[in-house]
């Protein structure tokens, strides 16, 4: 029985931004599809009534207080962009308006 | 078939906003939050999402999410948890948005909004606060060929990493009217609250529209549609508005309405589809491993409860108390909290009526700020000049024509009203003499004002004002040339 199929392979890809070639893919599934099989041995542990852990440190997370300090410099932030304009980055044309908020 | 679609349709609208927090830095990094700097002068490397960088939560921003938490009746959760929302877009470096999912850190609560409706009646509506959430802005994405060139986009990532407050709410609105009295009622609580400077032009307000009809009678909710990044309350309307229209027609056709993002023109008032939906799970939330859960203990609700001001409608209807002024003058003045700590403070300064400090403030000190597009903290007058510049009127000694004549300029200077008031020779008039020698002249050039005063004509009175005014340059004190005439008339 397989765990993950081809279509949900290229979903994934897609979501991540990665082309694979058909025989990548094809390869990608199967070793996929071998790790799940290895991990789903977790499965045979009954957790019902454990709450889920994110974390192994049972803290609350540590704060900072609200003070700025100024940036970094601009030259150091934009030292490895590929192109520059001025103080941006250029990045190849994306759809206007396909933001997130 | 009526025409207007909202005979035949009831509209379900829910409000996601998302407001930018008063804090000094960002949510996770040292780095300031400032508006208008040249590009990525105001990043650091954790905003850059540089490899081996960690994000530290900044302590104000608990604080201020638990300020509106309590402002709208929710329950401050005592864990929340910071996920990350992953997906891939160039004025998001790290590729995933840190934000809350599961466990906001503020849920269930709700805001009453009053709708004005005909002359001096309201009505209230009360809308479901589902959740408020903490998350990270997005730098700022420049597209514009003339700008960036053709086929490239300019980023700039001073935004990315400024706290966000996501406030969503139920789908309890029923108009664009609805809509729009909810979202400035809750920008009036924000900057009340401190919590946020809702300043919409720099994007520190924005709103996303979800949009649903269903017929009328129907209990069921028809498929929503999402207009995003509107910037305006008009916008806001508009959008919803256009988008009411569009699928009244698909669902007038027999057609289905598919679940989209849309963008809404507000040159054109027209809608456009900006991507069909991605599904939730799409963005692959789980808790990000970065960051603890954040802890919030009864005590520090409580600090924060204790530090809460007066809320707008609280001090709304005190202000109709409590000075006897209209629902409409009290509303007027507590549409900002700075305003209303200003008339509250000239109107304990002043020995007179409240409701002239009222009248004051809103003709006078309005006008000045509209005239300078400042709002009240930007000028020097303190409420107590305020309150000495009415008080030499209340005394006679200067009329109400020559204070406006010197109000802005103590408006914008603070200074003393009296010594300006010399300074100008503005001072009114009091010699008796002088005022019943242009009393005595202003009767004889008017026989059939006296005429028509003594067939019952009381209100003649204050045309002959005018008329004593004009000849004393405007400068006598009203109270005398009243007392003059009114001995002149009836003698």
């Amino acid at each position: 029985m397989s765990r993950i199929g081809r279509d949900e392979v290229e979903a994934i890809a897609e979501l991540a931004r990665l082309t694979l070639e058909p025989d990548e893919a094809e390869r990608m599934t199967r070793d996929l599809d071998q790790i799940l099989d290895y991990v789903a041995a977790l499965q045979e542990l009954d957790t019902s009534g454990i709450e889920p852990t994110s974390h192994a440190i049972l803290l609350a997370t540590p704060v900072r207080a609200d003070q700025a300090m100024p940036g970094i410099d601009p030259e150091t932030a934009l030292a490895n962009a590929p192109e520059r304009a001025g103080s941006s980055f250029v990045v190849p044309r994306v759809i206007a308006g396909d933001e997130e908020g | 078939m009526s025409d207007e679609p909202l005979d035949r349709y009831e509209v379900v609208i829910g409000l996601e906003v998302h407001t930018h927090l008063l804090t000094e830095s960002k949510l996770f990094s040292p780095a300031p939050v400032r508006y208008g700097d040249p590009p990525n002068h105001d990043v650091h490397w954790i905003d850059l999402g540089l490899p081996g960088v960690l994000p530290v939560l900044n302590e104000k921003v608990i604080e201020l999410a638990i300020r509106l938490g309590l402002a709208t009746h929710c329950t401050v959760n005592p864990r929340s948890v910071f996920a990350r929302k992953n997906y891939f877009y160039p004025d998001l470096p790290k590729g995933y948005q840190i934000s809350q999912y599961e466990e906001p850190i503020v849920h269930g609560g709700w805001i009453d909004v009053k709708m004005e409706e005909k002359k001096g009646e309201t009505r209230t509506v009360r809308v479901g606060i589902t959740r408020a959430h903490l998350e990270e802005d997005a730098g700022k994405s420049i597209h514009d060929d003339a700008v960036a060139g053709p086929d490239r986009t300019l980023i700039d990532l001073n935004r990315c990493g400024v706290p966000l407050l996501e406030v969503v709410s139920e789908p309890d609105l029923r108009s664009a009217a609805e809509a729009g009295a909810y979202l400035r009622a809750l920008r009036q609580l924000l900057r009340y609250l401190g919590v946020s400077g809702g300043d919409m032009e720099k994007g520190q307000f924005r709103c996303d529209a979800n949009v649903s009809l269903r017929p009328r009678g129907s209990t069921e909710l028809g498929t929503r549609t999402e207009l995003k990044n509107l910037n305006s309350f008009r916008f806001v309307e508009g959008a919803i508005e256009a988008e009411i229209e569009r699928q009244a027609e698909i669902l007038d056709g027999g057609g289905t309405v598919v679940q989209c993002t849309l963008a809404y023109d507000p040159d054109t008032h027209r809608i456009s589809v900006l991507r069909v939906k991605e599904n939730a799970s799409d963005y692959r939330y789980f808790p990000d491993p970065d960051l603890i859960p954040v802890a919030i203990d009864e005590a520090q609700i409580e600090r924060v409860r204790a530090s809460l001001p007066e809320l707008p409608d609280v001090r709304r209807e005190r202000f109709r108390e409590a000075y006897k002024l209209s629902d409409y003058e009290a509303g007027l003045l507590t549409e900002s909290r700075a305003l209303a700590d200003f008339f509250e403070a000239a109107a304990e300064a002043h020995d007179g009526t409240a409701k002239t400090v009222a009248n004051w403030v809103l003709r006078d000190l309005l006008q000045v700020l509209k005239d300078r597009d400042i709002e009240i903290g930007g000028l020097a007058l303190r409420p107590e000049t305020l309150a000495a510049l009415l008080g030499l009127v209340d005394r006679g000694r200067l009329t109400a024509a020559s204070a406006r004549k010197l109000f802005p300029e103590i408006a914008g200077s603070d200074a003393d009203p009296e010594a300006l008031m010399r300074e100008q020779g503005l001072e009114a008039v009091r010699d008796t003499g002088l005022i019943e020698g242009a009393v005595d002249e202003a009767l004889a050039a008017n026989p059939q004002a006296i005429e028509k005063f003594r067939s019952g004509d009381a209100k003649v009175v204050n045309f002959l004002m005018g008329q004593v005014m004009k000849r004393m340059g405007g400068k006598a004190d009203p109270n005398a040339v009243r007392a003059l005439l009114a001995r002149k008339l009836e003698g």
